[in-house]
């Protein structure tokens, strides 16, 4: 898709934001309202400008200006596993979690070294549980690896 | 004289066992991440300061202030070895570092650029000892309508500054508005933007925002470019002798230069570290080595962008108004640990203020020992394979985020601002100018109300100081000549596309 389309479309939609926006705001009764309509007032106008300069921009360079390619498969893959590993921590625990995500990721992203791919975790995951676990003694979400080890 | 007392005051402070750790701790991990290329100081504070929640205050700005100065340095090391700067400081490294370690002469270059980082960083924590207090002392003159026209100055000058169009700088400055408006209104009461939700009320967490827009964007840019390989030149050729005495003028010239560049915000070090290299080049009549393997064309950008360093914080610290990014972070650091930049920090907590300046001093002599010491391992730094810290930076941001409240619901709030930020970034929307609304919002807000209190709710107040007009002088200048420029750019080329003579 052209950039200065993407862009548009963007800015249609911050601007449509902005109106959502400005419509709750004037909710707020006296001193409580003047920044938050003043501040949607102005990004709407500011996102109509960006609108008006995308669509020119369109028009002057059509759909020669695409894109710059963007890996989407591997952005898929990161964004798409960052939040299963989210979605699993309150189940997992953090560190069980971790020592599955990181490998994981790492693997579907194509690298293939083995020692490094599985020991790099475990290195990072005892020591953040030194950092967190032990100096920190930061309360985390109950643990399913020390549950199954009975340590927990 | 009051500066020297403080000084003396904080001192023994700084130099207790635990900031020391942290102070080596910070300024390693900050040479490591500086030598990531793709990974910036910005990046590193924001995903240490949840980390260091639960510290002393000293002990973590001492962290941040390793951090800030070893990712300086650490940015020449791909600079030299890779061609690739680590940071968007080390970007004038390259021209003559790179050529240099071609020419076997990588252990050299990466010598100079130490030193010559540790000098920088040096004068630039000396002038902010030296300018910071007074500035400060003129600042708790400020009256509510001063304060509001500076909080409109900060926001405007990085939206405008920093943006190559600054219709996406102000946009961005709106979302951090937003953000920092969410939650129950402290003057009235009123909740906003909130939309019922219960963990919104006490608002969005600054730290939550900082993780989010400057960690996020990184690990994915580090997780779809994974593949690319890195290889440069080795560190294994014979070191070659210099005359260092010949680099004083050198040092001299680029400090000033970098402290002056780092006090006006939206600048930063890539600008200082570029200045520095050009009018190295400029004044030396041997001009034409420049580009092709110079030892001073390594020198100049190094102590430049270091230089710059602690010279963004004078007005951060004492004004409350962050000139770049990673200033905007380390406030962010300052409020987690309850500290409020501004003047009122230097007369209600001098100890800290005074201390986290002497750790700016005190990490650039640790980022020369350590740099010296550890030269070897932080070129295998350079060796981490991307695919693998992507994810590390997200369990290190998850778990820091996470640690600060115990809430999920925070740890989505980040991602979400990450994916956010990281569209911004591909659509050319700086996100700098919202962290820093985020934290000029409220102080913009709270001063008119109160200015507007003094004077029963006559706008008359706002204009009445001549600090007040020279501000609002400033803002004008900041935002016509951006305008004017680009007026003047588009008639000079449609001069230059007219129709040619037959």
């Amino acid at each position: 898709m052209p950039r200065p389309l993407i862009e548009l479309l963007c800015a249609l939609l911050v601007s449509g934001l902005c109106i959502a926006g400005f419509f709750e705001a004037i909710r707020y009764a006296g001193p409580s309202g003047y920044l938050p309509k003043t501040v949607m007032a102005l990004g709407f106008l500011l996102a109509l400008i960006w609108a008006f300069q995308s669509a020119l921009q369109w028009r002057k360079e059509g759909s020669a200006s695409s894109q710059k390619g963007t890996d989407l498969p591997r952005l898929s893959v990161f964004i798409g596993l960052s939040i299963a590993y989210i979605v699993l921590i309150p189940f997992l625990g953090y560190f069980t979690a971790t020592l599955l995500f990181i490998p994981a990721v790492t693997l579907l992203l194509g690298y293939r070294k083995t020692p490094v791919l599985f020991g790099a975790p475990v290195i990072f995951v005892v020591l953040l549980y030194l950092l967190f676990g032990l100096v920190l003694q930061v309360q985390l979400p109950d643990e399913l690896l020390f549950q199954l080890v009975g340590t927990n | 004289m009051d500066i020297f007392n403080n000084i003396l005051t904080a001192l023994p402070l700084i130099f207790s066992v635990n900031v020391i750790i942290a102070m080596v701790i910070g300024t390693t991990v900050g040479i490591m991440v500086g030598a990531l290329p793709g990974l910036s100081a910005t990046m590193g504070i924001a995903v240490l300061i949840p980390l260091t929640f639960t510290m002393e205050p000293l002990v973590a700005l001492g962290m941040v202030a390793g951090i800030y100065n070893g990712a300086m340095y650490g940015g020449s090391i791909p600079a030299i070895l890779l061609r690739i700067p680590g940071t968007p400081a080390g970007i004038a490294t390259v021209f003559d570092g790179y050529p240099m370690a071609q020419k076997g002469q990588a252990p050299l270059a990466l010598k100079i650029s130490l030193v010559s980082s540790a000098i920088g960083s040096a004068v630039s924590a000396i002038a902010l000892l030296a300018l910071a207090p007074p500035l400060a002392a003129i600042a708790l003159k400020f009256s509510p309508a001063d304060y509001f026209w500076l909080a409109l100055f900060g926001m405007t000058a990085i939206a405008v500054l920093l943006s190559s169009n600054p219709v996406k700088g102000l946009l961005s400055t709106c979302l951090g508005l937003v953000v920092g408006i969410v939650g129950i209104d402290a003057m009235t009461g009123a909740e906003r933007f909130s939309f019922g939700n219960i963990e919104l009320l006490s608002g969005i967490n600054i730290i939550v925002l900082l993780t989010g827009l400057f960690a996020i964007p990184p690990a994915i840019d580090l997780a779809i470019n994974s593949m690319t390989s890195q290889k440069g030149a080795k560190l294994d050729k014979v070191q070659e002798k210099v005359r260092w005495r010949s680099f004083i003028p050198v040092w001299i010239k680029s400090s000033i230069l970098g402290v002056v560049v780092g006090i006006i915000p939206a600048l930063g070090g890539n600008i200082a570290a570029v200045l520095a290299w050009n009018e190295q080049r400029r004044s030396d009549p041997d001009n034409d080595r420049y580009g092709k393997g110079e030892p001073k064309g390594v020198a100049a950008p190094e102590c430049a962008n270091n230089a710059d360093t602690a010279a963004t914080l004078i007005p951060a610290l004492t004004l409350g108004i962050p000139g770049s990014a990673v200033a905007a972070v380390i406030l962010g650091a300052l409020l987690v640990h309850g500290l409020r930049p501004g003047p009122q920090l230097f007369r209600d907590d001098p100890e800290i203020v005074f201390g986290f300046m002497l750790s700016m001093l005190v990490t650039a002599i640790l980022m020369f020992v350590i740099g010296r010491l550890g030269a070897r391992a932080f070129v295998h730094v350079l060796k981490a394979p991307p695919a693998l810290l992507a994810p590390m930076i997200i369990s290190l941001a998850v778990v820091g985020i996470y640690s600060i409240h115990n809430s999920m619901f925070e740890v989505w709030l980040m991602l979400g601002f990450g994916l956010l930020g990281f569209g911004m970034e591909r659509l050319g929307i700086p996100t700098a100018p919202a962290v820093l609304a985020v934290i000029l919002g409220p102080m913009a807000e709270e001063s008119l109300r109160r200015a507007l209190l003094i004077s029963g709710g006559s706008f008359d107040y706002l204009v009445q100081s001549w600090i007040s007009w020279i501000i609002i002088t400033m803002i004008a200048v900041t935002v016509l000549v951006p305008i004017w420029k680009r007026f003047k750019k588009q008639r000079t080329s449609r001069g230059s596309n007219g129709p040619s003579p037959q």
